[in-house]
């Protein structure tokens, strides 16, 4: 971590820059569901208000120049100046994905790609209406309270921006002056207020009038009073049901309206505009909430400040007056939707994850002692004792409600991972010419946060084929009677302990005849060989193997299918397709929930105890003592329903004994490999199935080749995890060697 | 000649003391994380033969190495009476099996001589000096090469 304080703060800024982006998104595919309403509108205009601001500060003037204008034509919309169309919302798209990529460059500390940039601003220039003069970006939002209450109005509720605060006649003037035993019993001025607020109250002031110099303040008593003004049609008898409680522990004073004069109050509202004074552009909710979640200490524990601010405060304060004006006659059923977006912040924290996989870790020990504790009492011998007993099974489920607990920490809903695949669809829609569109389905489904960023790049991959090799153009689509726009459906579900995640399009589906000629070309199978059609489906994930005729820029340079195959299973994954000529394709993606964690299976291994991957074994065999056929001394195979499966001794190849001669005593994994070759690993034994915790070898040691991780069992020892390609290719080389 | 043991040179350092066979040994007692006793580790397949396998620190997977072997001793044959010390290098945790601890012992590194480089075998990089000490000889191990890194890639 750099020490560099601007660096912290950058750091903070790009945080909330991609929660920002992904609100935005978030936002613009509601408008383009359809499902647009002020408040969707309302967060599309702050993320991007919010973005812009935070990039002044930083000085990235290209991120500045597009969110600006980005920024007044969505005011535009807004103020239902402009009304949106498809094509303005694929501006809108665009640019969002534009500010995204500005914001990964400076976080990058790239320079700018300022192309599409001058393109972008134009697009949304043209925009702005003409005729109109062109207003800067932060009038509208001064000029529009209504529609943009949901930021400002919170401000004027806090202390009566107002410049004179005289009430209009018969509204009800509220006087609350809590006692120190309302705050010793707990009670919190601020909610009350805020209960007064919702029910409309306006120049809601502070005063400190009574307060003795700084020196003599004695710090425990208090010598504040709030002023509140609410409408006259509000009953008083609402007013006072709302200090029903507080009732004997402060003075309240509910009037109809008598002038006072506010302006002299003590109140803090002033020096907050001259923080805020310089540039209307600061009213972003960010600041607001500050001001919410303040004002009850502020007041008390400066109050000689905050008088002392308030001269310099003051010609400041005028020049805030018609922006404050209207805010101030915003009407109060604007706060609600406010209210609701801070309970809603306030509800996640931000926590660097190398905490929670400390945590994690720690936990993972916790369940190994816990089960060394319970062995530990077992092999005591001693007498039942019920209470012991019971607080056993109590600690075993406690430590194993902490750990799912601990887990759903790490779990993240995969919606950001589909919202970036809808850019994907975009783009690579734009770049083939094809029309496309995006159904997503399951974007709450909760995955590992790791498994989540290396999904991105197969994922990618998957849909750039989906588009580019799957979906025909939109003439062909006609011509075979299906809509010129081509779906791709991207969904996830969680299925017995797993994620699934389907990538489908409504394209020709696979050319089987195609993919078979250019895997015999290619050398990948014979010419004579019987596939099924799935098997010849499955031919894509052989590497080397691409069905494009040319090498296009999104995808087809052969690399393709496999990689995404490989990297799917180093997540402990598996992908497999389904395809119907003409209907489309099927690409289906299955995910453990959590790479901490993995179901394994304990085998034997001479004395030892080693785990293999459940989603790498297909089936157990206990073979006859002949089933195993020695063809060299070195290379045996067993025969499978028919077919004959390299047989790899793990005993042997992990150098822990020599190699077995009798296969009846063994058992005998079958395993697929990546290339989708079977293969068969002979065991001693196999002894049990469970979740285990993986723990990476590399950190302290290094890699071992046909050793994945290793995990740590109920009494503490340590378990090797083998990683059947790397024993697969050990036994080759142990073969090669011995031929050598 | 930039390994941090040898910086420390310039005046005395706090060191631990154990024993392997007759001989004294001693490191750098910044590098010792913690001394615990011996537990059986699972063995590493394609490992040197100097590392004796894999423990449990709770949590952390470390490899544990037999210090006699790797000082060109023959092998330790290591029961609950035998102690690990669990030292960590840079980023790098691990364990090597002695007969015991002996003491903590305070040792001017500037009388320290460099092992004579007649044999400049592994054994004697793992040495970073030798000390007299009244009547004995105390070995300063280098810890840096002690194990050096991706081992398993180099066997």
């Amino acid at each position: 971590m750099s020490s560099d304080p601007l660096d912290e703060i950058k750091i903070v800024f790009f945080q909330e820059c991609s929660e920002l982006l992904e609100e935005l998104e978030d936002g613009l595919y509601a408008m383009r569901d359809g499902e647009e309403t002020d408040d969707t509108v309302n967060a599309v205009f702050r993320a991007v208000h919010s973005i812009k601001g935070g990039a002044g500060a930083f000085g990235l003037d290209v991120l500045v120049s597009v969110s600006h204008q980005f920024e007044t034509v969505l005011d535009k919309v807004r103020s239902n100046q402009l009304e949106t169309d498809p094509d303005l919302l694929d501006l809108f798209m665009r640019s969002a994905d534009k500010l995204q990529d500005l914001v990964q460059a400076a976080k990058d500390g790239r320079d700018p790609d300022a192309s599409e940039c001058d393109e972008l601003v134009v697009a949304l220039k043209a925009y702005e209406s003409p005729g109109e003069a062109a207003p800067p970006p932060a009038a509208p939002a001064a000029a529009a309270p209504d529609e943009n209450g949901f930021q400002v109005a919170p401000l004027d509720l806090d202390f009566g921006l107002d410049d004179d605060p005289t009430p209009a006649a018969g509204n009800w003037q509220v006087t609350f002056t809590p006692h120190v035993d309302l705050y010793q019993r707990g009670n919190d001025c601020c909610r009350l207020i805020g209960i007064l607020i919702e029910m409309g109250a306006t120049n809601v002031r502070l005063t400190t009038d009574t307060a003795p110099i700084w020196s003599e303040l004695p710090a425990e008593t208090p010598f504040m009073a709030w002023h509140a003004e609410l409408p006259s049609d509000v009953p008083e008898a609402d007013i006072r049901e709302v200090f029903e409680f507080v009732e004997d522990d402060c003075d309240l004073k509910v009037e109809a309206a008598a002038a006072q004069a506010g302006a002299d109050d003590m109140g803090f509202t002033p020096t907050k505009l001259d923080i805020l004074g310089d540039d209307e552009v600061e009213f972003t909710p960010m600041k607001l909430d500050i001001d919410l979640d303040t004002p009850a200490d502020t007041p008390a524990a400066e109050p000689e400040i905050e008088a002392k601010a308030e001269p310099e405060a003051e010609s400041k304060k005028n020049e805030k007056v018609e922006t404050a004006k209207p805010v101030a006659a915003a009407p109060p059923k604007r706060v609600e939707p406010k209210a609701e977006a801070k309970s809603e912040a306030s509800s996640t924290i931000r926590v660097d994850l190398n905490r929670v996989d400390r945590l994690i870790n720690l936990i993972g020990e916790l369940v190994i002692n816990q089960s060394m504790l319970a062995q530990g009492f077992q092999s005591l011998s001693m007498p039942v004792n019920q209470q012991l007993t019971d607080g056993l099974n109590d600690l075993r489920q406690l430590t194993r409600d902490i750990q799912d607990s601990v887990m759903a920490i790490r779990a993240q809903p995969i919606k950001p991972l589909f919202r970036r695949m809808s850019r994907i669809v975009r783009e690579s829609g734009e770049a083939t010419g094809k029309k496309v569109q995006l159904v997503t389905e399951g974007e709450g489904t909760e995955i590992d946060k790791t498994i989540i960023e290396r999904l991105s790049d197969p994922l990618t991959h998957m849909i750039r084929n989906a588009v580019d090799h799957g979906l025909e153009g939109p003439e062909k689509r006609i011509e075979s009677g299906k809509e010129d726009t081509g779906t791709v459906r991207l969904t996830a579900v969680h299925r017995s302990g797993r994620v699934v995640i389907e990538v489908a399009d409504d394209g020709a589906g696979i050319n089987r005849k195609k993919v078979r000629e250019i895997a015999v070309e290619k050398g990948l199978i014979s010419d004579d060989a019987e596939l099924t059609d799935s098997e010849i489906d499955h031919l894509l994930f052989m590497p080397g193997f691409s069905t494009a005729k040319e090498v296009s820029n999104l995808s087809g340079r052969g690399v393709g299918m496999d990689v995404v195959k490989r990297s799917i299973q180093n997540l402990g994954g598996r992908v497999s397709i389904e395809s119907e000529p003409g209907k489309g394709s099927v690409f289906t993606i299955s995910l453990p929930l959590t790479l901490a964690v993995m179901d394994g299976m304990i085998v034997r291994v001479e004395d030892q105890l080693m785990v293999v991957s459940l989603s790498e074994i297909i089936e157990t065999i206990r073979p006859s003592a002949t089933a195993i056929q020695h063809l060299t001394p070195t290379q045996s195979v067993i025969l499978v329903r028919g077919e004959y499966v390299p047989v790899i001794d793990v005993g042997y190849e992990l150098g822990v004994r020599p190699r077995l001669t009798d296969a009846g005593d063994g058992v005998v994994l079958l395993s697929e490999t990546e290339a989708g070759e079977r293969s068969a690993l002979l065991l001693d034994g196999i002894l049990d199935q469970r979740q285990v915790v993986i723990k990476g070898l590399e950190d302290n040691y290094g890699d071992v080749p046909g050793v994945a991780a290793v995990t740590i069992l109920g009494d503490g020892n340590i378990a090797l995890i083998l990683d059947v390609d790397g024993l697969l290719r050990l036994s080759e080389q142990s073969r090669l060697s011995s031929a050598a | 000649m930039t390994e941090p043991t040898e910086l420390s040179t310039s005046n005395s350092v706090k060191c631990i003391a154990f024993d392997l066979g007759e001989h004294e040994f001693c490191v750098d007692i910044m590098a010792v994380k913690e001394i615990r006793g011996w537990s059986k580790p699972t063995p590493l397949p394609h490992s040197p033969a100097y590392v004796c396998g894999a423990i449990n620190l709770r949590g952390t997977v470390l490899p544990i190495i037999d210090f006699a072997m790797r000082m060109g001793l023959p092998p330790t044959e290591p029961d609950e009476n035998y102690v690990t010390i669990i030292l960590e290098v840079g980023s790098q945790v691990f364990g090597i099996v002695v007969d015991a601890v002996s003491d903590i012992v305070t040792l001017d590194f500037d009388t320290m001589q460099r092992p004579p480089e007649l044999e400049a075998s592994v054994e004697q990089s793992c040495l970073l000096g030798i000390i007299a000490r009244d009547d004995s000889m105390m070995r300063v191990i280098n810890t840096n090469h002690l194990f050096p890194r991706q081992v398993a890639a180099a066997a």
